[in-house]
């Protein structure tokens, strides 16, 4: 109780929430514009954070996260387009609401629905994180090497595309997080004798280069697809009868999307998707699904929402990241010079705590910032790309340097924008890569502990019976993302997020 | 280990005189011929070339660097372990790419093709470089306007006049945000140009 208090007085810092409004602000606008999400966006703003305290840092980043979820489902409702991925669903049966004349019920529902959601997956993870945090203190280092790997199995598994090149991404991102001194021998790796690199290749350089510079390059290439024809909004008010309709799904959804954001990977589209088609199928009349069901809005939005909140729990316990912009919250973490990890509850209570109350708070601010203004966030479509891009250029080019006023890290940008945009061309997309990336480190030296109190013997990962079992667990979901029909699952998943 | 390219289906061979699957969008662009055994492959044979180029190079880097053993090992230990299994892996993606276009599965549509946009693209990565290259000569407020001049003439049907307005605005509104809200600490104008 005495947290709970503590959290809420960090949060309710004019301060922080000032930096959560700003968070939330900008996520909505993120999430609304096409052609930049809130990875993107956090990469950005990542060397920018560095002059605020890092709870203050959290809070906004955590914001524009959770924020750009709001904002993906207003286009989504609004236009039939997905401003992010996880709101393909909502598209389905929002967009039609819309084209009957229901759009500001859809919006509402929407809304409130991932209002509800919000605020339950809170406490979730107020009640789950800190028992989960003092079960990971017990883990030995065999222990984390298999949870890394259970981490980042879990994560291709349940992602789109050919898992091997998700894979041989991860492992290419792995390689990449060793260049740099290694910590034991304090010898320089792959640094072709350049002293820059020897504190490791530029997070916030690689980050910006896969997920800034390759996307342009790549809308560069297609185009953006700008809608011109935007619904009326005519009344939000709910009837009666909306709310009975809506109540069951949006618990539903948000019991869904709380268990599975838990999950490492996609687990927030997967969310709305699972929630969408359970919906469907016990549904007594399925066949308005897909002419403007407001439970097609109710579940999918509150499930995605719950997720996009429980998906902090393995970070803030575990240290792992569930997906790739949990990793960017690792290093803005280790930026700060905390280590994310089962410490953080103990050593940062005002963090922990003040970071969950905060979401909250953004969760509230999000309801009033996204409903009575609704029309400013579909103005923001009218900014054209050609103007856009050459600003996330200036921003990436500004804020990398700034860092440490270094132009190598300005040149990493440009480098790893090209080798981003080569692989997304061939079908490799970048997160693995980016999650490879940072835990590349933490797997490395857990390896080399666990193999100095083993003796060298290999076996140490299979005979600890916790560790088996996540290894066994990595095993399964691996198996089981190659057998033909869950594959064919998860292709569907995923074609809805084009 | 092949069991990523699933069990082909009955009839499934010898597809390249079938009429292409009607993909029902309403692409002007969709392509009239079936798509050859090339397109279907080339982005699996490269993506797997890259990751045979990395591995490799990571593990030959690595042998300069002390291995060791299991039980003491050497900063070059895990990274030889990891990038031998990221070629092997690339070696796994070629192979499967060998084998699928040798036998090609049933109704497959070739992935969208879009032309690499080289001097567009060219243009972006040169204004990032270029922002390298001079911001400790120029200091920020030339490099911020010259590297956004350059980025936006990369966009679709932009003017270098259209381009010099986007550069001044944008510069404008990075230096409210960077130098006065966030008092940045780069010179506005370096040794070059008289600061």
């Amino acid at each position: 109780m005495d947290n709970i208090l503590l959290g809420i007085q960090t949060a309710l810092t004019p301060t922080n929430l000032l930096v959560c409004l700003i968070g939330c602000a900008l996520g909505t606008a993120v999430g609304v514009l096409p052609g930049i999400g809130p990875t993107a966006t956090i990469a950005l703003l990542l060397p920018i954070t560095f002059n605020f305290d890092p709870v203050s840092s959290l809070i906004m980043l955590a914001g524009i996260y959770y924020g750009a979820q709001y904002g993906g489902s207003t286009t989504a409702i609004l236009l039939n387009l997905p401003g992010e991925t996880s709101a393909a669903v909502t598209a389905i049966d929002g967009y039609q609401m819309a084209r009957q004349g229901r759009a500001g019920q859809a919006l509402a529902t929407a809304a409130l629905g991932s209002f509800f959601a919000g605020t339950v997956a809170t406490v979730v993870l107020a009640v789950f994180a800190p028992p989960l945090a003092e079960a990971a203190l017990k883990f030995g280092p065999a222990e984390y090497f298999s949870l890394v790997v259970l981490g980042l199995v879990a994560s291709i598994a349940l992602a789109s595309g050919s898992l091997w090149k998700a894979l041989a991404m991860i492992m290419l991102g792995l390689l990449l997080g060793l260049v740099g001194q290694d910590v034991e021998s304090g010898a320089s790796r792959f640094t072709f004798g350049a002293g820059e690199l020897d504190g490791g290749l530029n997070f916030v350089s690689l980050a910006v280069g896969m997920f800034g510079v390759a996307e342009i390059l790549r809308n560069l290439a297609s185009g953006i697809h700008r809608p011109s024809m935007v619904r009326e909004v005519k009344s939000l008010r709910l009837s009666r009868a909306d709310f009975k309709q809506m109540t069951p799904p949006v618990l539903r959804g948000t019991l869904m999307g709380s268990l599975l954001g838990i999950l490492p990977g996609a687990g927030h589209v997967l969310a709305s998707f699972t929630s969408y088609s359970v919906e469907k199928r016990i549904s007594k009349t399925p066949e308005r699904f897909g002419h403007g069901a407001i439970e097609g809005v109710a579940a999918p939005e509150s499930a995605n929402n719950a997720a996009a909140q429980t998906s902090f729990i393995p970070l803030l316990t575990l240290g792992l990241p569930a997906n790739p912009v949990m990793a960017l919250l690792i290093g803005a973490f280790i930026i700060q010079g905390i280590t994310p990890g089962p410490n953080v509850i103990n050593d940062e209570p005002v963090l922990f705590w003040g970071l969950i109350a905060s979401m909250w708070v953004g969760n509230l601010m999000l309801v009033m910032l996204n409903l009575p203004l609704i029309g400013l966030w579909v103005k923001l479509l009218t900014i054209p790309y050609r103007v856009l891009f050459p600003a996330i250029i200036a921003f990436s080019t500004i804020g990398c340097y700034s860092l440490g006023l270094n132009a190598y890290h300005v040149f990493a940008i440009a480098f790893f924008g090209l080798l981003g945009y080569v692989l997304i061309r061939f079908g490799c997309e970048p997160a693995p890569l980016l999650l490879g990336f940072v835990l590349g480190p933490l797997l490395e030296e857990n390896f080399r502990r666990a193999m100095t109190i083993s003796r060298g013997d290999a076996s140490v990962f299979l005979t600890r019976p916790i560790s088996l079992a996540m290894l066994v667990v990595a095993a399964v979901f691996l198996v089981v993302a190659v057998l033909p029909s869950i594959k064919k699952k998860r292709d569907v998943v995923f074609a809805e997020d084009e | 280990m092949a069991t990523d390219n699933g069990p082909a289906p009955a009839g499934g061979r010898d597809l390249s005189e079938a009429t292409p699957p009607h993909t029902g969008v309403g692409d002007a662009a969709a392509p009239p011929n079936p798509p050859t055994r090339w397109q279907l492959t080339k982005a699996d044979f490269y993506s797997g070339a890259i990751f045979v180029a990395f591995g490799a190079a990571f593990a030959a880097a690595s042998s300069q660097y002390t291995v060791g053993t299991l039980l003491r090992m050497g900063p070059g230990y895990f990274p030889r372990l990891l990038g031998i299994i990221l070629a092997v892996m690339g070696l796994a993606i070629v192979g499967l790419a060998v084998l699928h276009f040798v036998r090609p599965r049933a109704d497959e549509q070739a992935p969208e093709e879009q032309a690499v946009p080289w001097m567009r693209g060219g243009l972006l990565l040169a204004a990032v470089l270029l922002f390298g290259f001079i911001i400790g000569g120029a200091g920020l407020l030339p490099t911020v306007l010259l590297t956004t001049f350059v980025a936006a003439l990369a966009g679709q049907g932009t003017t270098p006049a259209r381009a010099a307005v986007i550069a001044v605005g944008i510069t404008a509104l990075c230096l409210v945000i960077f130098v006065f809200l966030l008092r940045l600490t780069v010179p506005l104008f370096g040794p070059w140009v008289g600061g």
